[in-house]
């Protein structure tokens, strides 16, 4: 009885020491990689410094490429991507958007990372402002802050 | 329908035309204008933000209801707060237009409460351990006092955007009658610009028809004179026929000798009978051309030997005035393909003229040559020349051009008429070079049998 409530506690332990540094999922049907703020930041970094509907004016926005963080997954161009944030809001993502764009899963802005208050941790941010075919009409709703999870599909 | 109403009518259809392009290009424009409003979704956005705010509000109260009954823990109480947190700035920041509604001084003021809510719990929430249930009640309490204001909030922006969403609507209604408008005009025109254009084109039937008219009778009154000269030319020429015989017979002397005045007479007589059958036959010659009955043979004619044969002619008259006649031509025969009796005629007649407007003891050149695809006859004189101006008009029939020379005129003015329309008839063309008191010199081209071939 004691040994099985040790190992419970250990367990409980254990899965809120990773859950707690985890930031982001990603998955498939079959598998799941779980991104702690660490393993998001040794991927290679890109500054995007663009203007969108949430922000006063253009702003630096920093972080790994989204076609880089599903790459483990090896997704077709023909899947999409279903982002879904931590108040549960969900959006569909093209597969195909963050091949043809550098789409950017944002951990910083303006040189600070993000708090929750602030959109964070992480944002999803297009290169609106680089490419004339992503308007805002077809691309604001995907510009998912709060980021929580991706999964593909 | 006279030519002036014909034109006001035009006018009038112009303008209408112009008047209904230009209302549909301005309408047009409304309408993409309107199509980029409907497009933006900036017109959603604002209601989007409020009422996400709203919810979350009611997300973070049911949390801290959760965490007093200890269902939930200080992290879930503290992600709420802090999502609340992010909405309420998302309100405050941005382009998508949701702040004009907050700062609108009829708005309610719940999302400035809601601020400085958020403002002053902060330190409250990052010290919050669990078990703090007192803490708890008192934002639930604080908080919950906005949830009346927060949702007339989201009323008034529902409302304004519904007012907005209805003057589109009445915009749209609006360019709708405009449409209907000029559809109804656009539709009414089409009989006018049909009748318009019937109008235009019984008028250019009308014109063509008259015009026929006038051709019609202006190739009857050539022909019925054409038809004169050919009456009068055979006329003529049957009595002269026998005054000439005549007359030979007299001068031959096989009627017996004639006096020495007697012979002066009949000289005179002989000299103007043929040069009145030279007229008759010139005459003649008109008709043929332009009855289109000038018959010209198809035979290798040496043109070097005719002109040799017309320079014979004419060299005794040209010598009464000590005028030297000179030919130069090649060796061989120059030949062309012809009628030998009319290519004479073009040759003589040059000749003749330049013989006649020489002045005494100078020379007339004549020359035959050829180049790689023509035979050339050129006759030049020292005469008085012809202006430029009068280049054209010599060839015309019954043209006197002023020579300059106090001469009277000797001929109809057809003899140049009669030669172009001979050397044209021949596939070849006549040009004159000269200026006034420079001398003239007529240049007849004719093409050289091979050439002819390879042309054809």
């Amino acid at each position: 009885m004691f040994h099985r409530l040790v190992a419970l506690v250990a367990v409980l332990l254990l899965w809120g020491a990773t859950a707690s540094a985890q930031m982001l999922t990603v998955s498939d049907g079959t598998r799941s990689i779980a991104y702690s703020e660490e393993e998001l930041l040794a991927l290679p970094q890109h500054r995007l410094v663009t203007n969108n509907e949430y922000v006063p004016e253009k702003t630096a926005f920093r972080g790994p490429l989204l076609r880089h963080v599903i790459a483990p997954l090896d997704p077709s161009a023909d899947e999409v991507i279903k982002a879904t944030a931590l108040n549960d809001y969900a959006v569909e993502i093209p597969v195909s958007d963050a091949l043809d764009y550098k789409v950017i899963v944002a951990r910083y802005r303006d040189g600070t990372p993000m708090r929750i208050r602030d959109k964070g941790p992480l944002w999803i941010i297009y290169p609106l402002d680089a490419h004339a075919d992503l308007t805002p009409a077809d691309t604001n709703h995907k510009l998912i802050w709060q980021l929580d999870s991706l999964r593909i599909k | 329908m006279t030519r002036q109403t014909g034109f006001r009518l035009q006018y009038v259809v112009a303008t209408a035309t112009l008047t209904v392009l230009f209302g549909l290009v301005l309408l047009s424009g409304r309408l993409s204008e309107r199509a980029e409003a409907i497009k933006t979704s900036q017109t959603d956005r604002p209601i989007y933000i409020v009422s996400e705010l709203q919810f979350e509000l009611e997300r973070f109260l049911k949390s801290l209801a959760l965490f007093r009954l200890g269902e939930v823990g200080v992290e879930d109480v503290r992600l709420r707060y802090e999502i609340l947190y992010s909405r309420e700035r998302t309100l405050q920041q941005g382009s998508h237009g949701a702040r004009a509604f907050v700062t609108d001084p009829e708005a309610p003021d719940a999302a400035q409460k809601l601020h400085r809510l958020l403002e002053r719990y902060d330190p409250v929430i990052q010290n919050l351990a669990p078990g703090q249930t007192a803490a708890a009640q008192q934002m639930q309490s604080a908080f919950g006092d906005l949830k009346a204001e927060m949702r007339e909030l989201t009323l008034f922006v529902l409302d304004r955007r519904a007012q907005a969403s209805l003057e589109m609507a009445r915009g749209i209604e609006r360019l709708q009658t405009w449409i209907l408008v000029l559809t109804v005009l656009a539709i009414l025109m089409v009989p006018a610009i049909i009748a318009f254009f019937a109008v235009d084109l019984r008028r250019s039937h009308e014109l063509a028809a008259e015009r026929e008219e006038l051709y019609e009778q202006a190739r009857a009154a050539s022909a019925a004179k054409t038809r004169f000269l050919a009456l009068v030319g055979h006329e003529l020429r049957t009595p002269l026929t026998s005054i000439t015989g005549a007359i030979s017979m007299l001068r031959s002397g096989s009627l017996g000798n004639l006096s020495q005045t007697q012979e002066k007479l009949v000289t005179l007589a002989d000299r103007n009978g043929r040069r009145l059958t030279g007229l008759i036959e010139d005459l003649l010659d008109l008709s043929r051309i332009e009855t289109g009955k000038i018959e010209i043979a198809r035979v290798p004619v040496d043109l070097a030997e005719t002109a040799e044969e017309a320079v014979e002619t004419f060299r005794a008259t040209a010598g009464d005035r000590d005028i030297s006649l000179d030919l130069a031509r090649p060796d061989r025969a120059v030949t062309v393909e012809g009628d030998a009796r009319r290519l004479f005629q073009v040759a003589g007649n040059l000749i003749g003229n330049a013989v006649k407007h020489a002045p005494a003891r100078s020379s007339v050149r004549v020359a035959v040559e050829e180049t790689a695809e023509h035979a050339l006859l050129t006759v030049a004189d020292d005469g008085p020349g012809i202006d430029t101006a009068e280049h054209e008009a010599i060839f015309s029939p019954f043209s006197q051009v002023d020579m300059g020379d106090t001469r009277e005129s000797t001929g109809l003015g057809l003899g140049l008429h009669i030669v172009k329309s001979i050397v044209e008839a021949h596939g070849g063309q006549i040009r004159v070079d000269s200026a006034r008191g420079d001398g003239a010199r007529f240049i007849v081209s004719l093409p050289r049998p091979a050439a002819r071939e390879q042309a054809a």
